[in-house]
């Protein structure tokens, strides 16, 4: 095993970590707000709350699917050929980044809500959007063959 | 530059920097055509939410044009919501519009009365049944049906009645053999919490023609309309035309627009009462709250949004004129009239309309705006009154408390929390955080909306009202706002908040509140504890008034609506703990033959509650000969329970008993003989 391909492993095994730990923090999510449902609690199922209950609804269900992003990210890593140094560090802070910043203000913006708005704290969610998007297109792009070959 | 102008350059900036970063993001690693191609593609998303945004604002502008193509033919027609207000005058936007915003609030006024006060009549909003059936009143019959999602009536042509009636003929008059009849759809309703009526249209000028059957809600049938209210029961068949009175406040921005010779030209913004009817026209408030950057400054900022009216944060008078607008007597003023000037939430209801004060307290208000108008209702009043002589006395009690439901501003302007206070009508409801039955606002229950201002109360309540604390007794409102109103068929609290006192009793005709509980003793005996405890003066009284209970005495002696309220208050929960409940069966019984319908309906409701598995089912609609049989048959099944064999009953006399325990019928007929006859019709 050469340094790249060290450096590689390295990677793969931090974002599968990362990314089976969101999943694990997201469900536990999930299963809080099925709790939620079965205690009809109102501050979650209230008409006024309707705000809150589709932003939490919006950080689980993007924090599992991210996490499985990741766990994709880290499987095909060997499998990148055009990616280049560069490009999977940016690629894997991006997608970091974004995964935390996606659910994160989805859940935040859910904690204070003004009827039909969200709070404040959503504004984290379009940055951690862009990120994951750049990310996602950085590790597209390295998928296809190299040049010449 | 204007706010609007800042806030579309901002909207700009962020549209081109949106649309930068996208392009940049790709653009910076892209070294292919997919990379370019990629980039091309998140500008087209950007492009096309900036097309989705501009297509929904011209969505918006559409959206009344789609809400009036939904409405039947007719009842658009009839009720053309305005494309445009005239001149500078704020728009309304319709509730579907605040939803987005304001989910909460929209739930809750959406399962509120007021949302369905008037509504197209679908499957969902139509209450009565249509099965066939014929119905008959007054002479007239009408058939009903129902043909897929439309409801039909076949009825004697309400045009040609209307004509009847423009040419001074009473409609009833004529024979239902000579009626031209027609099949007529039902396109409106009214009502939905107690009672509901309906509405043809008029094949002639889009007028919108009462249906003159009520369907009951809580008994699940028909009736005349006249007998569910006290009016004269040899009256003829009311004629009631929508556009007359009922669309000022049974829609929002509902204007009659009638003009002698032009005729009728309604209109209104939407049928019910809706958010606008409380917040005021809404479409700056919807347009200027678009913008998500202003929304969240002025969220943050806890200051009143100035593009909409907010009761809640209006001083006491102004918020209490809000509702007050529909629920009071009150007048338009000739000159704000003629020149356009119309009541909207936040203005002082006084510089367009005369609210209509019969108590004496008016005449000597220091308010200036009521010394500069006292003139002119006295005027007014002096027109209405030489074509109807008992205009007060439809509405008001003799010391100008109002007596009818729907008109609690005027009670309420005239307590002295009011006069002194705060009290304006959300210091107990609320239209948000509460019930849909009397929208009694959560945290205000019970003694809680009174204790507020009155804390001092609290702390040893007997000795205020001389009652167990936890009794009925010492509970504020029975005691302070008791059930002197009457309209829908029952007995309302009174929201002139007042105390009790026998002379008041005696020199309006009014039941004070401490026989409404104890209806087993007379006024004589409350007489004696208001002095007692508070150091009320004793009033003269009669022999009658000293010795017979108060129940009873205005059971037998009263006009309808006393009748109607000893009626009610021997059903009511409170009342029967404090006086027992089995003896007034036989009085209820007694009522069974009211000559006025709404009378004994609320008798057979008393009595139903006495006995929920009545052994003698009552009918207030049935025949006369029906009716007497009934009320012979109720009173000999309750007599034994009124009498008093065992010698529990601590007085005796009051209750109609004679030394033996038995009832005295002399005394009993005496008294039934003296009922008051008088011609009641109670403007509810």
């Amino acid at each position: 095993m050469d340094g790249g391909d060290a450096a590689i492993e390295r990677l793969a095994r931090h974002h599968t970590a990362f990314g089976w730990w969101l999943v694990v923090v997201s469900m536990a999510l999930g299963t809080i707000l099925e709790a939620l449902h079965a205690l009809k609690l109102g501050v979650y199922l209230d008409v006024s709350n309707e705000t809150r209950r589709l932003l939490w609804t919006l950080a689980h269900a993007h924090g599992a699917l991210l996490g499985l992003l990741h766990v994709a990210f880290a499987t095909s890593l060997p499998r990148l050929p055009s990616l280049g140094e560069a490009g999977r560090r940016f690629a894997s802070r991006a997608l970091g980044a974004g995964s935390l910043l996606l659910p994160g203000g989805f859940l935040l913006g859910g904690v204070v809500v003004y009827e039909g708005d969200p709070g404040l704290g959503v504004l984290l969610a379009p940055v951690g959007a862009l990120l994951v998007l750049a990310g996602a297109f950085v590790v597209a792009r390295g998928a296809r063959a190299p040049r010449g070959v | 530059m204007t706010a609007a102008g800042v806030t579309t350059l901002v909207q700009g900036l962020l549209l081109v920097l949106g649309v930068g970063l996208a392009a940049g993001v790709v653009a910076v690693g892209a070294r292919s055509r997919a990379g370019w191609l990629a980039a091309l593609v998140l500008v087209g998303i950007v492009g096309a939410s900036g097309y989705a945004y501009l297509a929904r604002q011209t969505a918006q502008e559409a959206s009344r044009d789609e809400l009036q193509a939904e409405l039947p033919r007719t009842a658009h027609e009839a009720v053309t919501p305005p494309q445009s207000a005239p001149g500078d005058a704020p728009t309304y936007a319709s509730s579907d519009r605040c939803m987005a915003c304001h989910p909460g609030r929209y739930a809750s006024w959406h399962d509120s009365y007021h949302r369905s006060m008037t509504q197209v009549a679908s499957p969902a909003a139509v209450l009565g049944r249509f099965e066939g059936q014929t119905l008959e009143a007054k002479g007239r019959s009408y058939r009903l049906e129902r043909r897929g999602d439309e409801y039909w009536v076949e009825m004697a042509d309400p045009d040609w009645e209307a004509g009847l009636m423009a040419r001074g003929v009473l409609p009833d008059s004529v024979p239902d053999a000579a009626a031209p009849r027609r099949w007529k759809r039902i396109v409106m309703t009214t009502g939905s919490h107690h009672m509901q009526t309906y509405w043809v249209a008029s094949e002639r000028d889009g007028r919108l023609f009462n249906f003159p059957w009520l369907w009951l809600r809580a008994d699940q049938r028909w009736i005349p309309r006249e007998d569910g209210f006290i009016r004269p029961p040899e009256g003829a068949r009311t004629f009631d035309v929508w556009h007359d009175s009922c669309i000022e406040c049974h829609a929002v921005a509902g204007e009659k627009n009638f003009e002698r010779g032009k005729g009728w030209e309604p209109s209104a913004a939407e049928l019910g009462i809706a958010c606008e009817a409380c917040h005021g026209p809404a479409d700056e408030h919807v347009r200027a709250n678009e913008d998500p950057l202003r929304r969240y400054r002025q969220r943050l900022s806890g200051e009143p949004d100035p593009t909409i009216v907010n009761p809640a944060r209006l001083d006491a008078k102004a918020s209490a004129q809000v509702c007050g607008y529909c629920h009071g007597i009150n007048m338009w003023k000739p000159a704000p009239l003629a020149a356009g000037e119309r009541f909207r939430p936040g203005d002082d209801l006084r510089e367009t309309r005369v609210v209509l004060r019969a108590s004496t307290k008016a005449a000597h208000s220091s308010d200036p705006l009521e010394q500069h108008d006292w003139p002119m209702l006295m005027k007014q009043l002096e027109r209405v009154m030489e074509q109807n002589p008992t205009v007060l006395d439809e509405r008001f009690w003799s010391d100008g408390m109002v007596r009818v439901s729907g008109r609690e501003h005027n009670g309420m302007i005239e307590s002295a929390c009011f006069e002194g206070g705060e009290l304006s009508c959300l210091s107990c409801h609320s239209m948000h955080e509460s019930e849909p039955d009397d929208q009694l606002a959560r945290d205000r229950q019970g003694d809680q909306a009174c204790l507020s201002c009155h804390p001092g109360h609290a702390a040893d309540v007997s000795a205020h009202t001389h009652h167990a604390p936890a009794s009925v007794g010492s509970r504020c409102q029975n005691c302070h706002m008791p059930h002197t109103v009457y309209g829908l068929m029952k007995s309302i609290r009174s929201h002139w908040i007042d105390s009790p006192n026998a002379t008041t009793t005696r020199e309006t005709g009014r039941a004070n509140a401490c026989n409404l509980c104890h209806l087993d003793r007379s006024l004589g005996w409350s007489a004696d504890r208001l002095a007692e405890w508070y150091g009320q003066p004793r009033p003269a009284l009669t022999q009658d008034e000293r010795t017979v209970a108060d129940g009873i005495r205005w059971a037998l002696t009263g006009n309808a609506h006393q009748r109607a309220m000893a009626a009610w208050h021997m059903g009511w929960s409170d009342a029967k703990q404090a006086a027992g409940a089995e003896w007034m069966g036989y009085f209820l019984g007694h009522l069974l033959e009211d000559p006025y319908p709404a009378v004994r309906y609320v008798a057979g409701q008393s009595l139903a509650r006495l006995e929920p598995e009545q052994a003698i089912p009552v009918d207030f609609l049935a025949p006369p000969e029906e009716r007497a049989r009934l009320r012979g048959e109720t009173m000999d099944y309750w007599r034994e329970a009124a009498e008093d064999r065992r010698g529990r009953v601590a007085d005796r006399t009051a209750r109609l008993l004679g030394e033996d325990g038995r009832l005295d019928d002399a005394t009993f007929e005496r008294l039934a003989g003296s009922r008051d006859d008088q011609v009641m019709d109670l403007r509810e």
